[in-house]
């Protein structure tokens, strides 16, 4: 079973080495492992920091956004002939020991999606933050009719069967509503798995800023007129 | 009317001074440079005098115009416009994004085929 990493970062130099080398070195049913990190068009040392640690770079020349950067990824565990894809944020906010539990969860489940769900710790989340989410995961089933208690987040896991069903176009942060669409299209099994989410001074500065979210909004709407 | 004037204005200048940082860097020629300060520059002075329009209606000979059927065709000749470039811009971003997607797969590839 190969299992594909991918880890969209912009940026990131700060966290990418940590959060790369957190990734467990053996997990339970994988017999083989990649990394990939995709280089969303940084202007720091996240590539070479990444490659140093032990990932494989697929560089953006130019910053196109974090779907962009997830569909690169998703195509490149195409290529390999990934068995499951795994979506990580490269600001640290997610625990990577947790990969094990949703590799688990496909494996033994045969889940096509599992969504990290950030509630455990939803206390610890910024009230503003916290907010847009909720508008978001609305949002995310007016217009999709699937209801998830957290659509925007970046931690998931898919099977060889949905790496291979997925159609994806978004270029930023909607990506993470369009794969919500795409799972209830193509009627995919999922499972929302309760994540911890490590927030720091670095992460909470990083991600979404609450004004993108009308922004977001607007592509999603063109996105369902325009097809 | 003193609103639209100075939104006509703001945005006038606005347009104007991004026109000549473009041009000061490079990224802009001086014959479209000179385009936009005509066209920003006629539609300030449209705001503060809006008379000139009937002005202009009259000294060409028809009468039969109204300000209201002038500014309606300009509408939607604006509206035209604006979906010719997004329709471009639309298309033009997708094929970025498609090539940068493809540049970065390509070196995937190429390690592969090393290997």
């Amino acid at each position: 079973m190969t299992l594909a990493i991918l880890i969209p970062a912009y940026n990131e130099e700060e966290a990418i080495t940590r959060v790369i080398k957190a990734i467990p070195k053996k997990i339970a049913g994988i017999s083989k492992k990649a990394i990939f990190l995709i280089d969303d068009g940084s202007s720091d040392q996240t590539s070479q920091l990444a490659r140093k640690a032990g990932a494989e770079v697929l560089t953006l020349p130019i910053n196109q956004g974090v779907g962009t950067a997830t569909i690169t990824g998703i195509e490149a565990a195409k290529f390999i002939d990934a068995d499951i894809a795994l979506t990580l944020d490269g600001d640290g906010q997610h625990d990577p020991r947790e990969i094990s539990k949703i590799v688990g969860l496909i494996l033994k489940k045969k889940y096509d999606v599992v969504i990290g769900s950030r509630i455990i710790n939803r206390n610890l989340m910024p009230k503003y933050k916290l907010a847009g989410n909720f508008i978001m995961n609305w949002i995310t089933f007016a217009l999709y009719g699937l209801w998830v208690k957290d659509s925007q987040s970046g931690f998931k896991g898919f099977s060889k069967n949905a790496i291979q069903k997925l159609q994806l176009s978004s270029q930023g942060y909607e990506i993470c509503s369009e794969i919500i669409g795409e799972i209830q299209r193509l009627k995919l099994k999922y499972f929302e798995m309760p994540i911890k989410t490590i927030y720091t001074k670095y992460s909470k500065n990083k991600g979404q800023f609450s004004l993108n979210g009308v922004n977001i909004v607007l592509k999603l709407i063109i996105k369902l007129i325009s097809g | 009317m003193l609103f639209t004037k100075i939104v006509a204005l703001i945005i006038g200048l606005v347009v104007i001074v991004k026109t000549f940082t473009d041009y000061r860097n490079k990224e802009e020629n001086l014959q479209m440079v000179l385009f936009w300060v005509i066209v920003w520059g006629l539609t300030i002075y449209v705001a503060f005098f809006p008379t000139v329009i009937g002005e202009v209606i009259a000294r060409l000979g028809n009468k039969n115009y109204t300000i209201g059927q002038i500014v309606g065709t300009g509408f939607v000749f604006i509206l035209f416009i604006t979906y010719r470039i997004y329709v471009k811009a639309n298309r033009l971003e997708k094929q970025l994004n498609h090539l940068i997607r493809k540049i970065a797969l390509n070196g995937l590839k190429n390690n592969k085929k090393k290997k």
